[in-house]
């Protein structure tokens, strides 16, 4: 027979703290400690690139140290057409008089009309803005110091700081050594010709799938 | 009544007629025991049945050459063929991969004679000579990318790259980065074009490309109903390939499509082969399995960049250990606007886009 509710026993505190503590236990044991995306601990021993690896890079390299950044980028003199200039100039002074034919006809289309048309206008830029008067295998900047060919990221900082800064540490241009291994990266030239510095357009090497079924 | 034919196939005894002759409860007396036994003995075996009927000699011959004729077949089927030694090493091969555990959970040396089947079964069955690895993650590595979006020209190279580092079936198109042509001023993925062809790039265009993510916290490994798939301690999300059912609930579950199935059986010409392999990542895989981006997990743990970063001839693509401060990926996401796909599901994916 049930009793009416003003009839039933209350129960005693002993059963009520009974069940809070089994409440309580049963919160804690739910609880999930790990939270998602630290899986692990993160401690902070990190792995730091091989300094005695390159990493399936070959060649020949200069060491740079510019904006608090030590590396090493790709030689290209070895690449170079028409390298030294004293192979061919027996007084190695470049003559500004020059007419723009006669430019071409010697460097195979480096004139200043085209370098004005493809890289800055003539307000900005001249043959003279990277190359000497007086030593053409060689960069001058703007203290009166010269640079190889090798590094003429010195003259691309003059207007491109910018993009420099970014190469010196990693965000543009293109690394040529592994992860783990001395940082080696490709010159400024390497990527871009100083005389007509636009990459070209092409055609993707290859297309994109068909997602699965046998052509 | 006497019952002419019995269900008991061999034996002849059937349940004992009770006689009434005798009282009840008395044992047997005697008195119809003749007749009885003569019950027992007359009623036939099945077997008795069908050996004793009559049969001309043609139909016996017939039915006894088709019954040679099954148990050859049943015998050759049901075990290995014994015509080589090369068959019966293959087969042996593979059932001991059949039977072999989830790769977590072997020790080294099971992981090593795991590798040498996998290597012999490639050489036996199609002289290849591979080199499987099972190199492990090294310590104090979170490998992190970013995708220089201004950069990007939509080359593809990285694609073909890739096609070539993992043993992808070009026939099938089975490529696990796809490159998107988005309109200039819209960062609508949808409206985007994944599958372009033509000169590049393309006036009013930028170019985003995709793969998987190895997020930090990614449903495919949440959703695997068999633990096929899992997040390594550096970063990478793995699939054994052996264990895998090709349920596909994972490729439902990845928010990016970073994972794909085969259809069909992948087929890699020998001379394109890559010799170098890692067991999860680029060895051979089967019909019926997923597959997907383990950012070049063999060139990766050696120290080498992923084939598709280092074929970029824009360097749009960058990777390193994001635990390494002064690695060039620690720079790109502390000093450029970096952003990343579908942020607001939380899988924390290891894959930043930014612009110059």
């Amino acid at each position: 027979m049930n009793k009416l509710p003003h009839q039933r026993e209350e129960n005693t505190m002993k059963i009520h703290i009974a069940y809070c503590c089994l409440v309580a236990l049963l919160t804690l044991i739910s609880c999930d400690s790990r939270e998602s995306g630290h899986s692990e601990k993160r401690s902070s021993e990190f792995h730091k690139p091989n300094p005695n690896s390159l990493a399936n890079f070959i060649g020949k390299t200069v060491p740079v140290n510019i904006y608090g950044q030590s590396f090493l980028i790709e030689s290209r003199l070895d690449k170079i057409k028409q390298f030294p200039c004293s192979s061919c100039h027996e007084d190695s002074k470049i003559d500004e008089n020059l007419e723009d034919s006669q430019f071409r006809r010697a460097h195979w289309g480096i004139t200043a009309t085209d370098l004005n048309k493809n890289h800055a206008p003539e307000t900005q830029m001249s043959c003279f803005s990277c190359h000497d008067k007086t030593d053409p295998s060689n960069l001058a900047l703007e203290n009166g110091t010269f640079v190889g060919l090798d590094n003429s990221y010195q003259t691309c900082a003059k207007c491109h700081s910018g993009q420099v800064k970014d190469w010196a540490n990693g965000a543009h241009g293109k690394r040529l050594s592994g992860w783990d291994a001395i940082r080696v990266v490709r010159n400024c030239t390497g990527c871009h010709n100083p005389h007509n510095p636009r990459l070209e357009s092409r055609w993707p090497s290859i297309s994109a799938g068909t997602q699965g079924v046998r052509k | 009544m006497k019952k002419k034919f019995n269900l008991n196939i061999f034996s002849n005894s059937q349940p004992k007629e009770s006689c009434s002759a005798c009282g009840e409860g008395k044992s047997c007396c005697g008195t119809n025991l003749t007749e009885r036994v003569n019950t027992e003995n007359n009623a036939p075996s099945a077997l008795d049945q069908l050996l004793s009927k009559p049969l001309s000699r043609r139909k016996a011959l017939s039915t006894l050459a088709c019954g040679a004729g099954i148990a050859a077949a049943a015998a050759s089927s049901g075990c290995a063929s014994l015509s080589s030694e090369e068959e019966r090493e293959i087969q042996w091969l593979k059932f001991k991969e059949y039977v072999k555990t989830n790769y977590r959970l072997m020790t080294d040396e099971e992981r090593n004679n795991t590798i040498s089947r996998l290597e012999r079964l490639a050489e036996l069955q199609r002289s290849e000579k591979v080199k499987i690895k099972s190199s492990k993650a090294i310590p104090g590595v979170l490998y992190g990318y970013a995708f220089n979006i201004s950069k990007c020209r939509g080359y593809m190279d990285c694609v073909k790259a890739c096609v070539k580092e993992n043993n992808l079936d070009p026939d099938t198109g089975m490529q696990y980065i796809r490159i998107f042509e988005m309109k200039n001023g819209s960062m609508n993925l949808e409206s985007a074009n994944g599958e372009y062809f033509h000169e590049v790039p393309a006036a009013g265009h930028f170019y985003l490309g995709t793969q998987c993510f190895q997020c930090d916290n990614p449903p495919c490994v949440d959703v695997c109903p068999v633990g096929a798939t899992w997040r390594e301690p550096d970063g990478i999300v793995v699939i054994d390939y052996d264990w895998c059912i090709g349920c596909r609930y994972c490729e439902a579950a990845c928010p990016y499509w970073g994972r794909r199935f085969n259809w069909e059986q992948p087929k890699v010409e020998s001379e394109n082969l890559n010799r170098d392999q890692h067991y999860l990542g680029n060895r051979k895989r089967s019909k019926g399995v997923m597959e997907k981006c383990t950012f070049c997990i063999s060139r990766s743990r050696d120290g080498k960049l992923p084939a598709c970063a280092e074929a970029c001839p824009t360097g749009a693509r960058v990777f390193g250990n994001l635990l390494d401060p002064e690695s060039e990926i620690s720079y790109v996401l502390r000093n450029k606007k970096v952003f990343r796909l579908k942020e607001d599901l939380g899988t924390e994916p290891k894959f930043w886009y930014f612009m110059d």
